[in-house]
């Protein structure tokens, strides 16, 4: 006897089908996403939640928040960097502290090139 | 904030790009130099988007990539005859090596493991005094500091048994060798944010000058790449050549001090062979001789033959920018991410592996 039909829910040969399909484009996924986003030799921000010292209290270790995932990073080289600041963590050690004002720049690029453009173009005018 | 969302955002994004396309008068060639760059660009369409006028040429910034093959061929033979437990990032175990890649070495039974930090390959070391661990230090400027504090931290926990295989290499002579090379038609660079974020921008003023071309320290997220490279087309359309800051909420111009001071500790600087490019004199980093007990290439005496290259592969040229990773004849036919030929078609910041990984992309491609 079938194990779905054991369970009094038979389940149609297609739906495992779709099921196990589902299943493997999930993997699939998940495994893009480490391969791209976790272990890239890239640097990515995340969130500060805790502090602990190690190796007889001489490292500065931070569990660091990427979106979901937590890990730990070694704080040795940002000795100001406290809890919930945002760190850039590089294979396991956070190189620099982001900072906030500079990030607004970026979103503010735009109209000031604007505004520059007008300035010397009245100049020249 | 959260220094991410908010820099992939598609509006902000559309708004550059027609920044861009109202700046760019003339035809231009700018070099990203970071293959992490490279492979946002690609992933995120970024290359289709841009007007004709701007031409993106992939640099030699992967450092999976440059890493020689006679130091995979070490690697494998300390994992395969010498019985180490050898620790490496996963972007290099598929890698072909001359006689085997790391992946196939560890099929036929070595110790390979994949880590994602070297301090974990300490910790392995600490757990297994018994055994010996090499961890294969690849990298840029941007890894260095984290190779460093492993083997300090190794000297502290008095982990004798921890050693490092390197191949550092560095990005300001990587852009010299570009400029040098006859073949070369760049006329900007975008350089490595993380790696300014350790290094600062100051090796780059002196580059700006001898060659008079912009340099623009750029982030890697979408909106962080189009404002690097509207800012690039600006100088280039007024006939300027500065060294910019894009990257500035996380590029101080003095980089990292504490980390500048860790890597002077324990590395210093020394000609290296790059893969595909051949030796430049001063571009990486070498173990200082307090640390040689550190420096598995000394500790395991380590004398195999030198194998030739795969005739096959255009690896170098496609790694200085001359050609497009689409231009190979053997791109997606005898060279894919499973069977690669070259190590770019490998690794996760490789240009190849980019476009082929995206290959839709690149249909739209003007090259």
């Amino acid at each position: 006897m079938e194990m779905g039909a054991m369970r009094g829910r038979p389940r149609k040969k297609c739906q495992r089908q779709a099921f196990v399909w589902l299943w493997g484009a999930i993997q699939q996924r998940l495994l893009f996403h480490l391969q791209y986003e976790e272990l890239m030799c890239l640097a990515i921000p995340g969130k500060i939640q805790s502090i602990e010292h190690q190796y007889d209290g001489l490292v500065r270790m931070a569990k660091v928040q990427f979106g979901s995932i937590v890990k730990e990073a070694s704080l040795e080289m940002v000795p100001h960097a406290k809890s919930g600041d945002y760190v850039l963590v590089h294979v396991g050690v956070a190189i620099s502290v982001v900072d906030e004002a500079e990030a607004q720049k970026t979103f503010e690029y735009l109209s000031q090139i604007g505004e520059i453009d007008e300035l010397i173009e009245h100049t020249q005018l | 904030m959260k220094y991410m969302t908010e820099y992939r955002d598609a509006d902000v994004v559309a708004r550059y790009l027609e920044e861009i396309k109202r700046a760019a008068t003339r035809p231009w060639t700018i070099m990203e130099v970071c293959g992490g760059q490279t492979h946002s660009l690609v992933k995120n369409g970024i290359l289709q988007l841009l007007p004709d006028t701007v031409r993106m040429v992939h640099g030699p910034g992967c450092p999976v990539c440059v890493t020689p093959l006679h130091l995979i061929d070490k690697a494998v033979h300390l994992a395969l005859d010498k019985g180490v437990i050898l620790c490496s990032y996963g972007d290099m175990l598929r890698v072909p090596g001359s006689r085997h890649s790391l992946l196939e070495a560890k099929a036929a039974g070595a110790d390979v493991r994949i880590l994602y930090s070297p301090l974990e390959a300490l910790k392995i070391a600490r757990e297994h005094p018994d055994r010996e661990v090499v961890f294969f230090a690849v990298g840029f400027e941007t890894t260095a500091p984290a190779n460093a504090l492993s083997v300090l931290h190794a000297q502290r926990a008095g982990a004798t048994n921890y050693s490092i295989l390197t191949s550092h290499v560095l990005v300001p002579p990587a852009i010299e060798a570009v400029m040098n090379d006859p073949d070369s038609h760049i006329q900007a660079f975008l350089a490595a944010g993380h790696v300014c974020t350790i290094m600062g921008v100051d090796e780059y003023g002196p580059l700006v000058e001898r060659y008079r071309i912009p340099i623009v320290v750029t982030g890697f997220e979408p909106v962080d790449l189009v404002q690097g490279i509207l800012m690039t087309v600006r100088q280039l359309e007024r006939g300027e050549h500065r060294l910019e800051n894009q990257y500035s909420r996380v590029v101080k111009p003095e980089g990292n001090p504490e980390a500048r001071k860790v890597i002077e500790q324990v590395f210093g600087v020394s000609d290296r062979e790059w893969r595909g490019i051949g030796n430049i004199p001063l571009s990486g980093y070498e173990l200082r001789p307090e640390f040689a007990a550190y420096d598995a290439n000394l500790k395991f005496a380590i004398d195999i033959e030198r194998a030739p290259e795969s005739d096959e592969c255009i690896a170098g040229l496609v790694l200085k920018g001359i050609k497009k990773p689409h231009e190979c004849p053997q791109f997606g036919k005898k060279c894919t991410p499973q069977n690669p030929l070259g190590a770019p078609m490998v690794s996760s910041e490789g240009a190849c592996a980019a476009y082929y990984h995206f290959s839709q992309a690149i249909d739209n491609i003007t090259v």
